[in-house]
């Protein structure tokens, strides 16, 4: 093992075994004998890659990409198939907080309990102890048992404890996402304590902008393969070009999922280049077109044509109708096309998705809705971070001179 | 996707994985990294290794234990109490059945019933309750990493536990009767508890794995421990069962039962009535063994050695399977 890395993957490999109905009983196991049907799965093809000490290497993918396999691997919670896993040093995981927990013990007995299962030893843990209640806010409580603890309280104590034992390598699966806002910044804030301590971390998050702020590199995984390793913000973009390729199977799920017959139904969202190509990647701050094809059975003129787009996180950042345009169309039976153009996206870079939705004038029924229709990539040169990107000039001003006395 | 095709694609983009990373170098002291220790995490797990882990994990074994005893009692209101009356009950009812129903003639025949009775409940509690340890620690096993075999293991300490606070109170028996065990066979105890220890652990640990796989193992133990209970000298006198088992020839069979030298030594320590002349009659009748120290101490080193080893090949299959204890629960 290189005395600079903290963890070592040497070609690792997982495989799952699918059981169609597993049988767990003798005696389904003998009635099934030989019969145990179950298909083969790679969870994990040939993972090769290290984290250096003090570096923060990001896991991203999509979900069953493999990431918490390979969290759980690297944590020796799962065994790989083939390959191995070289850690140099303590290891502390964040994988579930306070899964070690026994609601019948104080906090006080808990945090014990749960030091020693990550191999922590005794003394150690009194000499943070102080620490470890001060970070979970529980000073309070910490005699109660830990069943009657709020979830926050929970979650707060376990995180505390995995954290401040000062481990050298610490693996965090988006534990992030728990906690009000003021204890997610007091953990990020302590992960990048940890950081610059020289602690090695291995980050799961499915938050871009989490994954560039934190990350020095970051893995790409792919159904099991490593497709990509390298500088966060790189990686990043590559996962978004893996969503681009995928997003026929998204879009299917977007649809709303009445099986009534529709009179009117959104059949596709496209994205349109200025001079009228389907598209699926453009630049920030550039124009664009959405262009909704409909398929109607009957004549209408009280459809309302709504189209939104929205970031990752699920937020809509773009909306419009064919309403507040002022534009009243009247369909008649059979398909067409309703183009929007937008003058300017000023969004920052990432993965955006169009849903569209035509709705009954004067009334909240839609007469059909098509969620994630389309999915399509904005590049934005830099500053990747927030929600708009748009131009900005700076400049420095000093006020020493102008006061005048 | 099947092993085939398992090496050949690998569309890896190796960019930018050599630039070093912006970590100022002077808090890289801070971690010296020479001396760490180094874990490795592969498909296979050495016995070396799974032994030093066990070691290692002892502070997290008594701490599994203490939680365990108490919580286990925890919101009830006799609390401890409970421990003592299981044995209690099982005594009492024996003690009814066979020294008044049946008029078995077996002087102090309540100490004779204790000293087995404690030998047993060790045994079968902390088997049984190894047994499903993994699957009721599901989510441990599943979430966080430490090695398993900790939890079989610990069950067995728990049990020693309530071992040692009924072994007291036989203590406070004997004493408050005037009953004196043997001396010069107490040291024996030594060994044999050890066997059954390394006994108990190495069956806790095999069956804990093979029931994570098998679901059955657990209802099937508790089958077998109820024929097992009646094939060692507990209720019964030793004697008795291996005079009707010689005459066929089979007495060694009795002794290859590694609870039974364990159980035949505590007795012949605590209860140590070799043989008594029973009321009205003039032959002596016996209820254990004649053999000195040495014989039984050949038999408790014989069950501690063979224990040592199935304890051994206990560990290297639970290793073979527990790679996918997380899968699997």
């Amino acid at each position: 093992m290189d005395k600079n890395h903290s963890i070592e993957v040497h070609d690792l490999s997982k495989r799952f075994k699918l059981y169609h109905e597993k049988a767990t009983s003798l005696k389904e196991k003998v009635v099934n004998f030989r019969r145990s049907v179950f298909e083969e799965f790679w969870a994990l093809k040939n993972i090769d890659f290290y984290v250096e000490q003090g570096e923060t290497v990001g896991i991203v993918g999509r979900n069953g990409s493999g990431k918490s396999t390979l969290l759980k691997c690297v944590a020796g919670i799962l065994r790989p198939t083939s390959g191995e896993v070289l850690l140099r040093g303590q290891i502390s995981s964040l994988l579930e907080l306070g899964a070690g927990f026994q609601p019948e013990l104080s906090g006080r007995d808990n945090i014990y309990l749960n030091a020693s299962l990550l191999g922590i030893p005794v003394k150690e843990v009194a000499k943070r102890f102080d620490d470890i209640v001060a970070f979970a806010e529980l000073e309070h409580f910490i005699d109660n048992q830990v069943k009657f603890y709020s979830s926050g309280m929970y979650v707060r104590l376990g995180f505390a404890v995995a954290i401040n034992v000062q481990p050298d390598i610490l693996i965090v699966d988006e534990v992030l996402a728990v906690g009000d806002e003021t204890f997610q910044a007091k953990c990020l804030d302590k992960i990048r304590e940890m950081q610059r301590n020289g602690t090695s971390i291995l980050f799961v998050t499915h938050s871009p902008d989490l994954t560039k702020k934190v990350c020095s590199r970051a893995v790409v995984l792919q159904e099991g393969d490593m497709v990509f390793i390298g500088e966060a913000k790189d990686a990043i973009d590559s996962y978004h070009d893996i969503i681009i390729e995928q997003k026929l199977l998204d879009a299917e799920l977007g649809r709303s999922s009445s099986n009534e017959e529709k009179i009117i139904s959104v059949e596709s969202v496209s994205l349109k280049s200025v001079n009228g190509q389907t598209i699926d990647k453009i630049d920030s701050g550039d124009s664009a077109g959405i262009t909704v094809q409909y398929k109607s059975e009957a004549d209408l003129d009280d459809c309302v044509f709504i189209v939104e787009i929205q970031n990752d996180s699920g937020t809509i950042v773009f909306s419009s109708n064919t309403d507040s345009l002022e534009y009243y169309p009247v369909i008649e039976k059979g398909t067409g096309n309703i183009s929007f153009t937008i003058d300017a996206l000023p969004l920052t870079g990432g993965i955006y998705m169009a849903n569209a939705a035509i709705r009954k004038r004067g009334t909240s029924n839609d007469y059909d809705r098509f969620d994630r229709a389309c999915t399509f990539k904005i590049t934005a040169p830099e500053n990747n971070l927030g929600i708009i990107a748009t131009p900005v000039q700076v400049k420095l001003e000093s006020l020493n001179n102008t006061i005048s006395i | 996707m099947t092993i085939t095709d398992k090496g050949q694609n690998r569309p890896i983009q190796q960019a930018a994985s050599e630039e070093a990373t912006d970590v100022d170098t002077t808090v890289m002291t801070l971690h010296p990294t020479s001396s760490q220790q180094v874990k490795q995490v592969s498909a296979r797990v050495s016995l070396r290794t799974k032994l030093l882990e066990i070691w290692h994990s002892r502070e997290l074994m008594s701490f599994l234990v203490r939680t365990e005893v108490k919580v286990k009692y925890k919101n009830s209101i006799l609390g401890f109490l409970w421990s003592m009356l299981n044995p209690a009950m099982t005594i009492a009812v024996y003690f009814i059945v066979f020294k008044i129903i049946v008029r078995s003639t077996v002087p102090r025949f309540v100490i004779y019933l204790f000293a087995g009775v404690l030998v047993w409940n060790l045994f079968s509690s902390a088997v049984t309750s190894a047994t499903s340890s993994l699957v009721s620690n599901s989510g441990l096993v599943k979430k966080v990493s430490f090695p398993r075999e900790v939890l079989p293991i610990s069950e067995v300490g728990t049990a020693c536990v309530f071992f040692s606070f009924q072994a007291i109170v036989l203590a406070v028996v004997l004493a408050a009767f005037g009953y004196s065990p043997a001396w010069s066979y107490l040291w024996l105890l030594v060994p044999a508890f050890l066997a059954l220890i390394v006994f108990t652990a190495a069956l806790a640990v095999l069956l804990s794995s093979i029931n994570v796989y098998l679901r059955d193992t657990h209802h099937l133990l508790e089958i077998v421990l109820i024929a097992w209970f009646w094939g060692v000298p507990i209720v019964y006198p030793y004697s008795s069962a291996m005079s009707a088992l010689s005459r066929h020839g089979l007495g060694f069979l009795y002794l290859m039962d590694p609870i039974a030298p364990v159980v035949i030594t505590f007795q012949r320590a605590i209860y140590a009535i070799v043989s008594y002349i029973p009321p009205g009659s003039t032959t002596r009748v016996f209820t254990l063994p004649t053999g000195g120290q040495m014989w039984f101490l050949k038999l408790d080193i014989g069950v501690l050695a063979g224990s040592i080893i199935l304890f051994l090949i206990s560990l290297i299959i639970f290793g073979r399977i527990e790679g996918n204890f997380a899968e699997e629960l």
